[in-house]
């Protein structure tokens, strides 16, 4: 590839990504619909064209942020505004310099607001054009030297001079077909958004949209149709939609909040249809006071509550589990649901401590949260542990004494790094059945992990406290020993998070990080899961080899090796030699790179496990196999025990299915990818050379399973890795060894 | 009614109500059936004397042990102690249960191989080493413990014929304030042999230092012992990596936990003076964890009990064959089990039991076993009801030693049967006939 091609391609994107902005998109697809619908009407398409590339222009050459450029997120708002002007006037040399002007106007609006909002976390959205296209919009009566467009009025000659007779012989055959005001209007106001008058321009838009995103077609559906409902509901006339150019912003607000800025989902739609009469009725409201200035309101109300909702959940108090903020932004809502999958656990970013078990060895949970005894109301987020035998009892001879029980006296480890901020160290011991409602809390370590986040340890044993206020911890160091203090009928380890350093506070509905849970033959790895009552749980113990191999430093470079024996030739063309590399971003995302094809492998490793979070590029990729076969893996990882997950849907099915899943995916998703790793073979507590894995990568619909494949995984001290994968046509090996520098 | 049985009448000495310095009489104990299964039927079945090992009781006693460590420390891991008991059948419920092996010979070595041990967790100990045995053990990448000087010059010549690497610890003995202390293996501690070992080992190009062992004694009832040895090792465990920045992988503290069983001489049963696995547990894993070791570069700690996970599995059943008096009047029995089947009699004051209920008079009396020879003595001074000629008693705690340390002598060893878990009864090793020696026998 040359420099200048790649300029090339940056200056095309960048344009195209400013027409399909307009639906929060950047699909290419998209891009060339919207661009060809702008060209319907000629003054407004290069209009809209002009704007565009002075905005772009403007935004590289003082130099604005590259990736925002590329995107198109500088040009969209002054796109808008190219095509209203455009619109609004015969062409004429004039009229494109007032374009250029309104662009530049638009272009450092966009700069101010992007700032501004920016700040709170929101985005401008069209902001920006509004207040320009309000500006050209008042002072239009006194730009004596520009023309008046007369378009619009005489649809049909416009048409003619596009396609001769037999186009306009098709738009009045879509014409006299469509005959339902419901339909029409929806046409009309998707091709409002780009200044367009007839149906034509509505049905390619939507054809367009339908080939970009299923959810935001159904959006856009969804959000006009409750509008329409609630116009009839409390009548108003619906027509005047058709006229004023409005019936836009309810599509847009569906779009943006239905998808766009929040993962779609059942919440995210109901509150589509929750919000769309506000919409209707600022709608109707703001076209009262803007009358007054013989402007309209443009997509004043699509702002105004896209802001203003987008703000209010920002300042929600608690962890949400519905109507959930994009956390990556995919640029399509069907990727960000796939993504996020529902499944706010792969994303240990919200969970930014991992804490371990406090303790060695097998202990049973004897209280969970919301437990039945004493974790109630405020202290309901709390765990109480216990050890038992092999028949489930937690103490040997009667009984009777707090020795007999097999948790006293045990060692009370800290879960996480931290620093200790209380402790209470001299409660007596209980005798067993008595409690000591007096010091509620007995002995007691409370520890600072981070601002909001606190852990306390209670009832511990009478002066056996290792530690004193203000110590450093690092995790796993060994703080003091469980006992039977405070209210303790029989001893036990109280365990909870909290978000202030007082005893006595209430908990926090916070997950334990990465531990075993036992099962009958072997653990099941768990990750910021809450533990529930009578499970056994045991830490992982870290894995030397998997510690080494799946510390992805940047800058290491990996080379790769595939052999195929496959007859497919699609298979045989993965055979060959790559190499990969590892690059840390200014976010520090770290992704391993293929030089040969550009995929992208986005991981994400605490210390303790290794999560790939994001794959972009090519999929018939050696680097894509190598995404899902370790798609998680823990660094603690034991011999017998097993991990599960799911794969994301857009990487791992396409074609009709997908496009059927897509449709209905924020409702329930029918098509499913498991992700199931099995540890074989991981050496010995003392010697760790290898270690073997299997993948499972299990595709079902509607459970039933359709594909299976099985990739086992080999990987040595040195950090190289083996994966074998075996497919209905096909056996790949993908080699992988580390360059030695 | 059932008709009483008749006992041959005896006078003793009144004690009943009034305590003597020895509390109140001790209530004979009786042993009808081990894991639910009769005394008289098991004899009925495979003969007498039987040798009875409960399956139950192993994994009871190896998951006590277990938890008791692994609830105090990050890595545990115990390796069972082939010579306390090499039956195919016990030792592969210790493997079952997660243990490794530790062997003492190359016959001990090749009987783990045989079982499908993993050569690498095979624990090689022991001062007799041949070149063979090592190259045995290097080939299979176990880790072998050196006792001495002489073997860890004929370990360095091995590894350099095969050209492989061997992974090894040293065998280490101190003054951890036990009476007699063990000197005789290993490499001393307090006059520096330990840490000159470490040096020229880790100067040896074809050795790994991974670990360090000790074994202190044997049926050590003080866990504070433990806890000197743990710390000593710890040191050395330092020492190590301050000088060659290498961290070991394991520390070793050997067996020698004391069953339950009472040694000779001692005043009081060994069941109520013999420290816990807790206690052992308790001892040896806070010497470890508030040593100068960092937490998370603690090492693996290894177990070698042997004694004590075995000997409460473990019942001889045997018959009344006689009982007669001495010259002086003394009453003496004869059992068909003799020394030759109980090396562990010569410890402790074996606990022997009547199969049925017997009445509420006791007699001291001389327990002998069958052999013609005055050694065999099982009890020299019990105090016995009256039993008869044919009744069966059980002798408990007996797993450990016994049926590697038995000899045949005079008679045939008897079968050895184990009660599985599901309370089933099987034959584990089968009882011996002329057949067993005609085959190893010149037949001249």
């Amino acid at each position: 590839m040359t420099k200048k091609n790649t300029a090339g391609n940056q200056i095309l994107s960048s344009v195209l990504n400013s027409y399909s902005q307009v639906f929060f998109s950047t699909s290419k697809t998209l891009a060339v619909f919207l661009v060809v619908i702008s060209f319907f009407d000629y003054g407004a398409g290069v209009g809209g064209l002009v704007a565009v590339l002075v905005a772009n222009t403007l935004a590289w050459g003082l130099g604005y942020n590259k990736y925002y450029l590329r995107s198109g997120l500088y040009g969209f708002n002054a796109l808008l505004v190219g095509l209203g002007v455009g619109l609004y006037y015969q062409p004429s040399p004039e009229v494109y310099v007032l374009v250029a002007v309104t662009a530049i106007l638009c272009f450092f609006l966009t700069i101010v607001f992007q700032g501004v909002l920016g700040k709170y976390g929101l985005p401008f959205l069209s902001v920006p054009f509004l207040i320009t296209i309000w500006i050209v919009a008042l002072s239009a009566n006194s730009l004596q030297a520009l023309n008046l467009s007369e378009r619009g009025i005489f649809i049909y000659n416009e048409l003619y001079s596009l396609g001769d007779k037999q186009f306009v012989d098709f738009y009045n055959f879509l014409e006299t077909s469509i005959r339902s005001s419901f339909i029409r209007i929806y046409f009309h106001s998707l091709g409002a958004i780009f200044f367009q008058s007839h149906l034509l321009a509505g049905i390619i838009i939507a054809v367009g949209l339908l080939i970009y995103s299923r959810i935001t077609f159904t959006l856009s559906v969804l959000g006009y149709g409750v509008a329409f409902l609630f116009y009839q509901l409390v009548g108003i006339e619906f027509d005047s939609l058709g006229y004023t150019f409005i019936g836009f912003n309810y599509i847009l607000t569906a779009i943006a909040l239905g998808g766009y800025y929040l993962v779609p989902g059942r919440a995210s739609f109901g509150w589509i249809i929750l919000l769309l009469p506000a919409v209707v009725l600022i709608t109707t409201s703001a076209q009262q006071v803007f009358l007054l200035f013989r402007i309209s309101p443009y997509s004043l109300p699509f702002n105004a509550i896209v802001l203003t909702f987008l703000y209010a959940l920002k300042l929600r108090e608690k962890r949400p589990h519905y109507l959930i903020e994009t956390p990556v932004q995919m640029g399509k809502p069907e990727k960000n649901l796939y993504l996020y999958s529902g499944n706010t656990k792969r994303f240990p970013a919200a969970y930014s401590v991992s804490a371990a078990l406090p303790f060695f060895g097998e202990w049973t949970v004897s209280q969970a949260h919301n437990g039945e005894y004493t974790h109630k109301g405020a202290w309901r987020h709390a765990w109480d542990f216990i050890i038992t035998d092999r028949t489930g009892e937690q103490f040997c001879n009667s009984g009777d004494f707090a020795e007999d029980y097999y948790c006293f006296g045990k060692a009370v480890l800290s879960p996480a790094d931290g620093t200790v901020v209380e402790v209470i160290n001299n409660i007596p011991d209980n005798t067993i059945g008595d409690v000591n409602t007096k010091d509620n809390w007995g002995n007691t370590i409370i520890i600072k992990h981070s601002e909001y986040l606190y852990s306390k340890l209670s009832h511990l044993k009478f002066q056996s406290i290792d530690v004193k206020t203000g110590d450093a911890l690092k995790r796993g160091q060994l703080l003091g020993k469980c006992g039977n203090s405070g209210r303790s009928p029989y001893p036990h380890l109280h365990f909870q998070f909290q978000a202030s350093p007082h005893v006595g506070s209430a908990t926090l509905d916070y997950p334990l990080g990465h531990y075993l849970q036992k099962e009958d033959n072997g653990y099941l790895q768990k990750s910021f899961e809450f533990p529930q009552k009578n499970q056994v749980l045991v830490n992982p113990s870290k894995n030397e080899v998997l510690d080494k191999a799946l510390h992805f430093i940047p800058g290491r470079r990996i080379n790769i090796k595939v052999e195929v024996d496959s007859k497919n030739a699609k298979w045989k063309k993965l055979a060959g030699e790559f190499t990969w590399i590892v690059e840390t971003d200014v976010y520090n995302t770290t992704s391993i790179r293929c030089e040969q094809d550009n995929a992208v492998a986005y991981l994400y490793n605490q210390g303790d496990m290794h999560f790939f979070t994001n794959f972009a590029g090519r999929k018939h990729s050696p680097l894509f196999w190598f995404y899902i076969s370790l798609f998680k893996v823990p660094v603690g990882f034991q011999a017998n025990s097993q991990i599960k997950d799911s794969l994301p849907v857009h990487l791992l099915f396409s074609g009709i299915l997908k496009y059927l899943q897509d449709f209905v995916a924020p409702l329930f998703l029918f098509l499913k990818a498991d992700y199931e790793l099995i540890l074989k073979e991981s050496g010995d507590i003392i010697s760790q050379d290898s270690v073997k894995m299997e993948a499972e990568i299990t595709k079902r619909i509607a459970g039933k399973m359709i594909k299976k494949s099985t990739n086992e995984i080999a990987i040595n001290s040195a950090g190289d890795f083996d994966i074998s994968i075996k497919t209905e046509d096909a056996k790949l090996k993908i080699l992988c060894r580390n360059e030695l520098d | 009614m059932e008709k009483l049985k008749y006992e041959k009448p005896v006078i003793s000495k009144i004690t009943a109500g009034v305590p003597s310095k020895f509390g109140l009489p001790a209530k004979q104990k009786i042993i009808s059936e081990i894991d639910g299964t009769k005394v008289s039927d098991l004899i009925e079945e495979y003969g007498s004397p039987l040798f009875v090992f409960s399956e139950k009781t192993i994994r009871n006693t190896v998951a006590e042990a277990r938890r008791a460590f692994e609830t105090r420390y990050p890595k545990v891991q115990f390796a069972w102690s082939y010579k306390t008991n090499y039956l195919n059948a016990v030792v592969n419920i210790f493997h079952d249960e997660g243990s490794w092996a530790e062997v003492v010979s190359g016959f001990e070595f090749e009987k783990a191989l045989a079982l499908g041990v993993n050569g690498s967790h095979i624990l090689f100990n022991g001062p007799e080493k041949s070149a063979k045995d090592l190259e045995l053990a290097i080939n299979n990448n176990a880790c072998i413990h050196i006792d001495h000087f002489d073997e860890l010059y004929l370990l360095i010549e091995t590894a350099r014929k095969l050209n492989k690497k061997a992974r090894v610890a040293i065998r280490v003995n101190m003054d951890t304030g036990i009476y007699p202390m063990w000197d005789r293996f290993g490499f001393n501690y307090e006059n520096g042999e330990a840490w000159n070992a470490i040096n020229r080992i880790m100067l040896a190009d074809k050795l790994e230092l991974i670990g360090l062992h000790t074994h202190i004694g044997t049926y050590i009832m003080a866990a504070s012992a433990y806890a000197i040895a743990a710390t000593k090792l710890a040191n050395l465990f330092m020492a190590t990596h301050r000088k060659f920045n290498h961290w070991l992988k394991y520390i070793d503290l050997g067996g020698g936990f004391a069953s339950k069983n009472t040694l000779k001489g001692a005043y009081m049963p060994g069941a109520e003076t013999c420290p816990s696995f807790d206690e052992y547990a308790e001892a040896i894993t806070n010497a470890l964890i508030s040593s100068e070791i960092p937490h998370e570069n603690l090492p693996a700690l290894f177990l070698e009990t042997g004694r004590a996970l075995i000997d409460d599995a473990g019942y001889l059943l045997t018959t009344v064959l006689a009982n007669k008096r001495s010259s002086t009047g003394r009453r003496n029995m004869v059992i068909d089990a003799g020394v030759n089947l109980l090396f562990t009699s010569f410890w402790y004051n074996l606990g022997i039991h009547p199969s049925q209920p017997t009445s509420e008079y006791m007699e001291e009396t001389t327990i002998y076993g069958p052999l013609c020879m005055n050694i065999d003595v099982i009890r020299d001074a019990i105090n016995f009801p009256h039993v008869k000629t044919g009744d069966q008693l059980v002798i408990e705690r007996v797993g450990a030693y016994n049926v590697t340390q038995w000899m045949q002598f005079i008679t045939y060893r008897p079968n050895v049967i184990m009660i599985d878990s599901n309370g089933k009864t099987r034959i584990i090793k089968k009882k011996e006939s002329l057949e067993t020696f005609k085959n190893s026998e010149a037949k001249d």
